[in-house]
């Protein structure tokens, strides 16, 4: 036996009902209406006073009342949207918190853990457990933005360069070459975001070892983030299609949201994101990242 | 030894910060919500307050805005709370930093190493025989007599302690303590070094120079008790 959800069906019947109604009157008033019009032009009304000014009475009371009602039923469907908008923002809150709050914990403790552990052959799980936890971080924030596409961002003055230094600390094993400077205007924590996509693309679907990023200033004075890895690379036929959402560029290449949410957040930042071939014949991938540049 | 007030009502985390932090040989207090906090506070001293958004009997932003008001104890957020309106609320209240979680160990311990370094406060400063309290905002004259100095007046005097032997312009002063959402003019700020020669007893300026065109100078050589 199961357990059916619940009928939602009547509301979009009484939705139908009314606009059906509402607009028969309004037709049936035009056509009233420009009749009326040319009996009183020519001359010639043919409907006796206590009729039609009962037919007035009563079908502009209902016609009242199916408005007011239409009305009503809008305001009404906009407060509850909003009551379960603010629920769900408070969930979301609370589940963030909670989520963030223990991956925090098992992070710290893990990353005490490796270094105090005087053996550095028992630190490898230790190392394989944080990256791990850095792809599950990277989840839940693309989940996250998926869910609230929305969100506000804000337009903060960030060095480009480091940042994607100290990002890239989150994966050991992987080389990041990082020459140039320049400042660009961007949310933060959206750059975040993206600048990890992007790296644990490389990392576990390229498979890459190497990649060098270049940061420099463009003469129209936005700043290009060019970053090219070593990796398995991607067929031409399918970068065109990278970034729209969930393409997976092979069955078992993820679900397809990071690039499609850092597409997003960089159209979002007024920005460009675009994906090339890798620099090195048959190998690699190149991407190109354009950020308005701060003064 | 640096005196840290950790705000975290996750006992694990909280742990585990605590653990990190005395390792690094500071002296941790952890609470867990905002009456503890307060309580602690009350007793002062502190060098740094690491403040969760989120806790059990209140906000980390109103216990972090009581801070701003009635002292100079810097305030880093450590918060799953990282929406852009979150972030925008945390520097409004004047945050030193903004740690959002999950994060990694290193660079928590680098922050935390760089407030302390930075806006430490608890210090006392002696220079020409009067103890400058900044953790109090206190200054005791060689006689004893004490003066308190306004919250505002008092990060005034940090800034440009900090700052020497540089001078540090009007505009900055007022970006720094006023916020750059609010517009006094830089009278607000020659007002308060009124209040501070006044306090220190500094009538001719040698301790607080008057920078023309720019703005003022700390010249006194510090004595750090």
């Amino acid at each position: 036996m199961s357990l059916a959800p619940p009928s939602n069906r009547l509301p979009y019947v009484i939705a139908a009902v009314w606009l059906a109604a509402t607009v028969s009157l309004a037709v049936w008033w035009l056509v009233v209406g420009l009749d009326l019009a040319n009996q009183v032009h020519s001359g010639s009304v043919l409907l006796p006073q206590g009729d039609f000014r009962r037919m007035f009475v009563w079908e502009g009371a209902t016609f009242i009342a199916l408005l007011v009602a239409g009305g009503l039923a809008m305001a009404l469907a906009i407060r509850r949207e909003n009551i379960r908008r603010r629920a769900v923002d408070a969930f979301f809150m609370s589940f963030t918190h909670d989520l963030k709050t223990s991956l925090a914990s098992i992070q710290l403790q893990a990353e005490g853990l490796h270094e105090d552990w005087p053996d550095p052959t028992a630190r490898v799980p230790v190392a394989r457990l944080l990256e791990e936890m850095v792809r599950l971080q990277i989840q839940l924030e693309n989940s996250l933005f998926v869910a609230q596409p929305d969100g506000r961002l804000l337009a903060e003055r960030i060095d480009v360069a480091a940042d994607v230094k100290r990002l890239a600390a989150d994966w050991p094993s992987l080389h990041v070459q990082v020459t140039g400077s320049g400042q660009a205007i961007a949310d933060a924590r959206g750059f975040e975001v993206v600048v990890r996509n992007l790296l644990q693309n490389a990392v576990v679907h390229g498979g890459a070892r190497d990649v060098r990023v270049d940061v420099r200033r463009l003469p129209a004075g936005s700043v290009r983030v060019t970053m090219a890895d070593d990796g398995s690379g991607v067929p031409a036929d399918v970068i065109a299609r990278l970034g729209q959402p969930f393409e997976r560029h092979a069955p078992t290449s993820g679900s397809g949201v990071g690039l499609f949410v850092s597409g997003q957040l960089v159209r979002r930042m007024h920005g460009a994101l675009r994906f090339l071939p890798g620099l090195a014949a048959q190998r690699g991938f190149t991407i190109e990242l354009d950020l308005p540049g701060a003064e | 030894m640096a005196r840290v007030l950790l705000v975290e009502d996750d006992v694990s985390l909280g742990r585990t910060l605590l653990e990190r932090l005395e390792k690094e040989r500071i002296d941790v207090t952890w609470v867990r919500t905002v009456a503890e906090a307060e309580a602690a506070l009350a007793q002062g001293g502190w060098d740094l307050a690491i403040v969760d958004v989120k806790l059990p009997d209140g906000s980390g932003f109103g216990l972090a805005r009581l801070i701003k008001r009635t002292s100079l104890v810097p305030v880093m957020f450590m918060t799953a709370l990282n929406s852009a309106e979150n972030r925008l609320e945390g520097f409004e209240i004047g945050a030193d930093e903004y740690l959002p979680k999950p994060f990694h160990l290193k660079e928590f311990m680098l922050r935390v190493r760089h407030v302390l370094a930075t806006q430490r406060v608890s210090e006392v400063i002696r220079v020409h025989e009067r103890a400058i309290d900044l953790g109090a905002l206190t200054v005791v004259a060689p006689d004893g007599t004490r003066t308190f100095l306004q919250v505002r007046d008092g990060r005034v005097l940090k800034i440009l302690i900090g700052a020497a032997p540089n001078a540090v312009d009007r505009s900055e002063i007022l970006d720094q303590v006023w916020g750059e959402d609010q517009f006094p003019t830089p009278r607000a700020v020659d007002n308060a070094i009124v209040r501070l020669r006044q306090a220190l007893q500094d009538a001719d300026g040698d301790l607080i120079r008057s920078v023309r065109g720019i703005g003022y100078q700390w010249t006194a050589p510090r004595t750090n008790q």
